[in-house]
């Protein structure tokens, strides 16, 4: 019984591996259609890019604002906004300045941000760490409590519980992030002054020397640098802006989590696991793995927003991420630094696209079956 | 064999994965019990040294954008500039008005010029040259000493490159190269050649925008296509104030450096950091904690909740900004009937809205002009709350069934809002429908200081920075002036402003009365409310001064 059940499990379950290991001819076209899906979808990331980057380009050009009068102030003379048009290259025709700009961009030359004098690469090489940083852990966090909390609580009875989450996954999708942001603020750091919470300002203690700059991301190159007191510093001051993400993504991930287990739970392959003798955590593990493609999809929307979105974390724990420096550049008009960030957060989201969806494709491989 | 079974077997599996886990978390527990008093000894010192008795902290909603005056003016650049960079001349300074004097506060007195890096100045040609004497030993932030020759290269690229500092030349009389010129007469003496004699011609030396650039140093990162250093400028300071640029990380923060050789002395705190921090709540919050020493630019409304915060200190200075309604007279036909805006003048709760918004801090505005500045004269004011007065005006100008327009604010300056909503209010009782047009900073500040203009109204809270009854006038009113914002065309005012580009100092009383009486006369600006400007400070921190720039110098502080 024991053999035949095992056998059953293998040929039900494992069938893609049992198949593919006696199929040589199965294993090469699985890896020409993915090798061929993943280079479709790599060329189709150019024109993408290229889509993002003119209708940005267009966009920015037709807000009622002036760089060069944002640039010299209210005390700007016609000349010297003229002068400054010219070295922006905004005097010539928009197709000229397109042009130029992409064959920059292409060599890495995305243009000075006037708002910090400094190259907009430089300024978003620096500053994208930061946000990573933050929104990995978040994400990283996120998933974790969602996934666990979302399967435990399809299979608990107690009805207090499973109202408290669902009131959570409620709220949670509804609260603005700088509300929870600023009371997590007042409750931790001011009311009860917990050892360990910094204050709401950075990614390290004023004053203190930043460790090496290994990855940009000051928790990461505190710990590689074996930096005790950098480390420590950077690891409170991302607790709250952590948390306040986590609260919010949990929300939505829980959400989502319970739904697709709960249907999974209900189909006629888990019946059929159950009816096989299968334990109840196989059976759960089964039924969350199904559910994976639509979690998955739902954490890369989420990484996506959060690029731009966490901004008002960002802005409330002056966090110093690419999230605020976009949204200071769109307050002043500093076109180069906003085509910068655009282009920046286009790419990230066309390769977490691909990614989700190769990933999705490796857990069901009839979407890189482009024939079928 | 034997192992071969055992491993197969779920049981014993099953009791190694358990004791396996119980020995991970004992680990675990072990190591953290032995690692917690070192963890948090490091905690404790990274905590420790972020509040060293000699660093001045500041938490400002913007850091500088670079440091070329030319082209960096944004709120945060002004407000730190006075620290980084000094002018030939300057104002002196007094006790601040209204606070404390065991507080030891200062505020810039624009009534009398001192000496900045100029030790001299005498006025020669009728009035047209202007003669300064740099001081001997004055060393720049890369060690080469201030000339005559920084002065001639520094003025001169005003000249060639028509930046921010243009207005000031041109309002002086020395904007224009073919009329005026700059002179080295020898070594430490430098000369302006104006085209006309001027009040301004000595008394714009004292802008913090005329601070001088070591041009022994621009000067090596010069190229073809850019003469000036503009772009090496605008991310490297060359200056000679009491504190040099130690670290800068744009839109985070800037580290200032003490200057040891600084001709007023050393400044006793060796370094200011001004951190950014976007949110005005967050700012209140470090202040209270005690994380910042200073938070620069809160709303009125959080100004009012911290002062009662335990160690801590709301300073008022009454400042220069000035809160009033730009009716545009292009914009919207009504408002060339002098009838139409002086009913929303009379329609305005002044002293209401100053009690609610401003916490009753500052003044009915009376003047285009500060109340601090020289020439100041509030007797063109007349528009005390009277609406039943408003009501009447507008029936003579035929709009007796109401009027509505719109009126443009931005959320760059927080107070614009619940001003608007309370004017708004106001204007209702008299049939008046003011819509708000809430723009984001870059277009409202577009349209307001553009060749366009394109709105109807704008509300404003504006100051002049350079504090002369010229600037706060000439710019804004001029017909032809690039931000005479309410677009009106007053040929007798014209005269008068002109006539006042070249005023000697016997006769501009006279003319800056007359100025300042036309202009609230004929309400070209719907006056509000003159709130000064308002610091959050921790009650250690003494001997600082106010500037005009709205930003304060720390060259005497002291943290106590």
């Amino acid at each position: 019984m024991g053999k035949s059940s095992s056998h059953v499990k293998n040929e039900t379950l494992n069938g893609r591996r049992d198949k593919g290991s006696g199929d040589n001819r199965f294993l090469g076209n699985y890896s020409s259609s993915m090798i061929r899906y993943v280079g479709l979808r790599l060329l189709i990331a150019i024109p993408q890019l290229i889509g993002v980057s003119f209708l940005t380009f267009l966009i920015l050009r037709l807000l009622p604002a002036d760089p060069a009068l944002a640039i010299l102030g209210p005390y700007a003379t016609p000349e010297g906004i003229a002068r400054v048009r010219s070295d922006l290259g905004l005097d010539q025709p928009l197709w000229w300045q397109f042009w130029k700009y992409i064959t920059n961009a292409i060599s890495g030359d995305l243009g000075t941000s006037w708002q910090t004098s400094k190259p907009v690469f430089q300024d978003l090489t620096r500053r994208f760490p930061a946000t990573l940083q933050l929104i990995i852990l978040a994400l990283l966090i996120s998933l974790t409590i969602g996934l666990t909390l979302g399967v435990k609580i399809v299979t608990n009875d107690n009805p207090i519980i499973k109202r408290f989450v669902s009131g959570y996954g409620l709220i949670a999708g509804a609260l603005p992030e700088f509300w929870v942001g600023l009371i997590l603020i007042e409750l931790f750091f001011v009311r009860l002054a917990l050892p360990g919470i910094s204050p709401p300002v950075g990614q390290i203690a004023l004053g203190l020397a930043e460790p090496t700059r290994i990855t940009g991301a000051l928790a990461l190159d505190a710990f590689l640098s074996m930096n005790l007191s950098a480390f420590l510093s950077t690891l409170s001051h991302l607790l709250l802006p952590t948390l306040t993400l986590v609260i919010i993504l949990v929300g939505p991930i829980l959400k989502l989590t319970r739904a697709s287990v709960e249907e999974a739970l209900a189909s006629d392959y888990i019946w059929y696991l159950r009816a096989l003798g299968q334990t109840e955590k196989f059976v759960k593990s089964r039924a969350l793995r199904t559910s994976l493609p639509s979690i998955l999809t739902l954490t890369a929307t989420n990484f996506s927003y959060l690029l731009g979105g966490a901004v008002l974390v960002e802005t409330v724990f002056s966090w110093g991420g690419v999230g605020q420096y976009a949204v200071q550049a769109i307050q002043n008009a500093d076109l180069m630094a906003i085509q910068g960030f655009v282009l920046l957060a286009g790419a990230l989201t066309v390769l977490i696209y691909l990614a989700l969806d190769i990933i999705n494709a490796f857990i069901d491989p009839r979407l890189a079956d482009l024939k079928g | 064999m034997r192992s071969i079974s055992m491993k197969n077997n779920p049981a014993v599996t099953n009791t190694k994965k358990q004791s396996r886990r119980k020995f991970l978390l004992n680990t675990t527990a072990t190591v953290a019990a032995l690692c917690a008093p070192s963890l948090l000894k490091g905690y404790s010192i990274a905590q420790a040294k972020t509040s060293s008795s000699g660093v001045l902290r500041v938490a400002t909603p913007a850091t500088p954008t670079g440091f070329d005056r030319e082209f960096n003016v944004t709120t945060g650049d002004l407000e730190q500039s006075s620290n980084l960079a000094t002018p030939m001349l300057t104002w002196d300074t007094a006790p601040a008005f209204g606070i404390d004097s065991n507080w030891k506060v200062y505020e810039q007195d624009a009534k009398k010029i001192a000496p900045g890096l100029a030790e001299s100045w005498s006025l020669d040609n009728d009035g047209k040259k202007l003669i300064l004497k740099l001081r001997q030993g004055l060393i720049s932030n890369h060690g080469n000493e201030l000339t005559a020759d920084d002065a001639v290269w520094t003025y001169n690229r005003v000249h060639a490159l028509k930046g921010a500092s243009s207005f000031l030349f041109f309002e002086s009389n020395y904007g224009d190269p073919k009329t005026s010129s700059f002179e080295k007469i020898d070594r430490y003496t430098f000369a302006v050649n104006a085209s006309n004699p001027s009040v301004m011609l000595t008394r714009s030396q004292a802008s913090v925008w005329q601070s001088l650039i070591d041009s022994t140093e621009a000067k090596k990162h010069v190229t073809t296509s850019d003469p000036w250093a503009v772009n090496w400028l605008k991310a490297n300071p060359c200056t000679y104030g009491s504190y040099f640029v130690e670290d800068f990380k744009p839109g985070e923060q800037i580290v200032y450096r003490a200057n040891k050789n600084f001709f007023g002395g050393p400044p006793s705190i060796e370094k200011v950091i001004y951190r950014q921090v976007p949110s005005s709540a967050t700012r209140v919050t470090l202040l209270k904690q005690g994380e910042v020493d200073v938070a620069t630019f809160l709303t009125p409304d959080e100004l009012g909740k911290i002062q009662t915060a335990p160690n801590v200190r709301v300073l008022y200075f009454r400042g220069n900004y000035l809160s009033y309604i730009v009716p545009n007279q292009k914009g919207f036909e009504p408002f060339t009937d002098i009838r139409v805006r002086q009913a929303l003048a009379y329609a305005t709760p002044q002293k209401e809205i100053g009690a609610q918004i401003y916490n009753g801090k500052g003044n009915v505005m009376r003047s285009p002009v500060p109340e601090t500045y020289p020439h100041y004269d509030g007797s063109g004011f007349s528009f005390d709350y009277n609406p039943a007065k408003a009501k009447e005006l507008l029936a003579q100008a035929g709009h007796s069934k109401g009027l509505k327009f719109s009126a443009m604010y931005t959320d760059a300056i927080p107070e614009l809002e619940i001003l608007g909503i309370a004017l708004q209010t106001a204007y209702r009782a008299i049939g008046v429908n003011m819509e708000l047009d809430r723009r984001p900073p870059a277009a409202y500040f577009d349209a307001l200081y553009g060749p366009n203009k394109q709105y109807q109204a704008a509300l404003s809270r504006e100051l002049a920075v350079v504090p002369d009854a010229v600037h706060a006038t000439y710019q804004f009113f001029y017909s032809d002036s690039v931000i005479n914002t309410a677009q009106v065309k007053d040929a007798e005012l014209d005269e008068m402003l002109l006539a006042s580009l070249v005023a000697p100092e016997n006769k501009a009383p006279e003319i800056f009365s007359k100025i300042q009486r036309r202009i609230m006369e004929q309400a070209i600006w719907i006056p509000v409310w003159a709130p000064g400007n308002q610091v959050a400070i921790r009650d250690n921190v003494q001997d600082f001064t106010w500037q005009y720039n709205n930003g304060f110098t720390w060259a005497k502080a002291r943290l106590t």
